[in-house]
């Protein structure tokens, strides 16, 4: 890897000409670097991740036995519904979008982001839609107790907290469909010179595709929650059946929105993995066009499935048919995916550093997850299942272990290119493994209790159901002690700097224009597009 | 400085994509009330 260092070198003569705003605030709330807004995007998803992972630790905790013990049960749908909100919005979608910030112009070789200054703006809106959301926790009457799914007429019933939760989630939105067009922007008019779409990293593949899927969908949700809000506020009836509207109308504008958001918070994951796994085993990716293909038909897959959140509610037979088979369809290119992450394990040369193991725990928990799917998807099966904590197990592995793990992974892996020093090995080895063998009790035992009948959205259950409750709560809880330990080593490897210098390349096999930076990378990089080598691209038609 | 010149040329094409997206959403936005209002 040594050809890397001297690019850097290179770009790094060029690089130190550049300087950053000089105050704090014209730096951290004026700026328009992509890596700095990166950042931000990352420390606030970080912060969401521990207000809606302290919301998890009230449900587990009342759940710990049977009976009311520690909240009130409306105070336990509040967190349920908060929980939701916080990490779908605050914590998952954001911290791709750093991500996203931080690396895309970097794989790519452009200077910044298309719109520096509308990317300010599509996060400075975030913390306003958050401090709105978290608000109506203090109002009288407390904060939308009816599940992220704001079905009416339920949602509508709670007090003056539905009108801040939607102008919550219109801003969310609106930052959202205004990252998405940057993105896109970015990757379509950005790239260096030669560097052909079926060149680009996976990463960058799996973002443009999600970008259009946000750009689909999150004016859909917009549109809803509006006419929620004339619902409420204004007499229409769109949802309300005494009205002439129909409340089961909703449900299928939701999840038109819900489901392709399931797979906004988890194609980034799969780009995560895709970049990660070629590194450690030392073997280009297997099938790099089959993934970004796949990667195309999950996303159009994902706009004629909605229907399967809904087969409880009634409808037509050929509609439940065509639902649940268009649903099992989507195994078929996910299947491609894993089949191809495993192939590029295959007789690799492979080291076990974090960012692997948690790349390779995301395949192996995130197949168990997309296995539950399909047993959701089966008609029958679902009447049985639906609203279960069967349901939750399997959305939480797809979420959890699916999404979050990723993220950690990708955290690992791309910080030295981020501080310019290596996170503490041993530690981050440490955190992998209690949060792996944590998280499997947390959400494990949930498999089981939902087979055996226990609801979900409950705060207080029949006794029988209390081991695997008892088990599933001390999983919550050092599940969320040890990420402690990942805020600990993020603290460590940025603020003081303890680790060993990092180089340019970081990791032995890492391929890609990003590692042709120095670490840590420069403020201002690419300001020149750089010469596009096949030798040093990870991905696409070229030589290995 | 012609990388500078490069990403100059670009412009056109980035606000052609942004217009093009912005009304795709606007649109989406606008089609689901019709469709609700007709539907209900």
């Amino acid at each position: 890897m040594a050809h890397h260092g001297d690019h850097a070198d290179t770009h790094a003569d060029h690089d130190d000409h550049d300087h950053k705003p000089s105050g704090f605030f014209d730096r951290w709330f004026c700026g328009t670097n992509h890596k700095d807004i990166g950042t931000l995007y990352l420390l606030f998803s970080l912060l969401m991740f521990f207000i809606g992972g302290s919301m998890a630790l009230v449900i587990r905790a009342e759940l710990f036995q049977p009976g009311l013990q520690l909240v009130e049960p409306d105070f336990f749908n509040q967190m349920t519904t908060m929980h939701a909100l916080v990490m779908i919005f605050g914590a998952v979608m954001p911290a791709f979008v750093g991500l996203a910030n931080w690396m895309i112009p970097m794989m790519i070789g452009a200077p910044d982001m298309a719109l520096p200054r509308m990317n300010n703006w599509s996060f400075w809106i975030m913390p306003f839609a958050f401090t709105l959301l978290l608000s109506t926790l203090f109002m009288d009457g407390g904060g939308p107790a009816g599940g992220w799914t704001l079905y009416p007429p339920l949602s509508i019933q709670g007090g003056n907290n539905v009108a801040f939760v939607i102008f919550a989630v219109h801003m969310m939105g609106i930052s959202s469909i205004m990252g998405a067009i940057n993105i896109i922007a970015t990757i379509l008019n950005m790239r260096a010179p030669g560097l052909d779409l079926l060149k680009m990293p996976v990463f960058v593949w799996t973002w443009l595709i999600t970008a259009f899927l946000l750009i689909a969908v999150m004016p859909v949700l917009a549109g809803s929650v509006t006419m929620l809000l004339t619902d409420k506020y204004f007499g229409t009836s769109f949802f309300n059946a005494a009205g002439g509207g129909d409340p089961v109308m909703f449900q299928h504008i939701f999840w038109f929105f819900g489901h392709p958001e399931v797979y906004i918070m988890i194609l980034p994951a799969f780009g995560v993995a895709s970049e990660i796994i070629p590194t450690f085993a030392r073997k280009p990716l297997f099938g790099y066009q089959a993934m970004v293909y796949a990667t195309a038909s999950i996303a159009f897959l994902s706009f004629i499935v909605w229907a399967h959140h809904m087969f409880t509610v009634g409808m037509p037979l050929g509609g439940q048919i065509f639902f649940m088979y268009a649903t099992m369809l989507i195994a078929i290119p996910t299947g491609v995916k894993v089949f191809n992450w495993v192939a590029t394990m295959w007789r690799g040369s492979m080291t076990f550093e974090t960012p692997m193991l948690f790349a390779i725990a995301f395949v192996v928990l995130f197949t168990i997850g997309g296995f539950s799917g399909l047993m959701l998807a089966i008609v029958p099966a679902d009447f049985q299942y639906h609203d279960t904590y069967f349901v939750v197990a399997h959305f939480h592995y797809v979420l959890v272990t699916g999404a979050i793990f990723s993220i950690m992974a990708a955290v690992y892996y791309w910080l030295p290119k981020w501080t310019g020093r290596m996170y503490n090995e041993t530690l981050g080895k440490v955190h992998f493994w209690l949060s792996t063998i944590t998280v499997n009790m947390l959400f494990f035992p949930q498999h089981f209790l939902g087979l055996a009948g226990m609801p979900r959205r409950i705060p207080d259950y029949n006794v029988a159901f209390a081991d695997f409750n008892m088990i599933s709560s001390i999983g919550g809880f050092a599940f969320g002690l040890s990420q402690l330990l990942f805020a600990w080593l993020i603290i460590d490897t940025c603020f003081l700097k303890r680790g060993a210098k990092a180089t340019s390349g970081v990791w032995e096999g890492a391929k890609g224009l990003e590692w042709t930076l120095p670490s840590p990378a420069p403020y201002h990089s690419f300001s020149t597009p750089p010469k596009i080598d096949d030798s040093v691209l990870a991905h696409g038609d070229v030589s290995h | 400085m012609p990388a500078q010149s490069d990403r100059n040329d670009r412009r056109p094409a980035i606000r052609r994509t942004v217009l093009v997206l912005t009304l795709i959403a606007v649109a989406l936005y606008g089609l689901f009330f019709i469709r609700v209002m007709l539907l209900t």
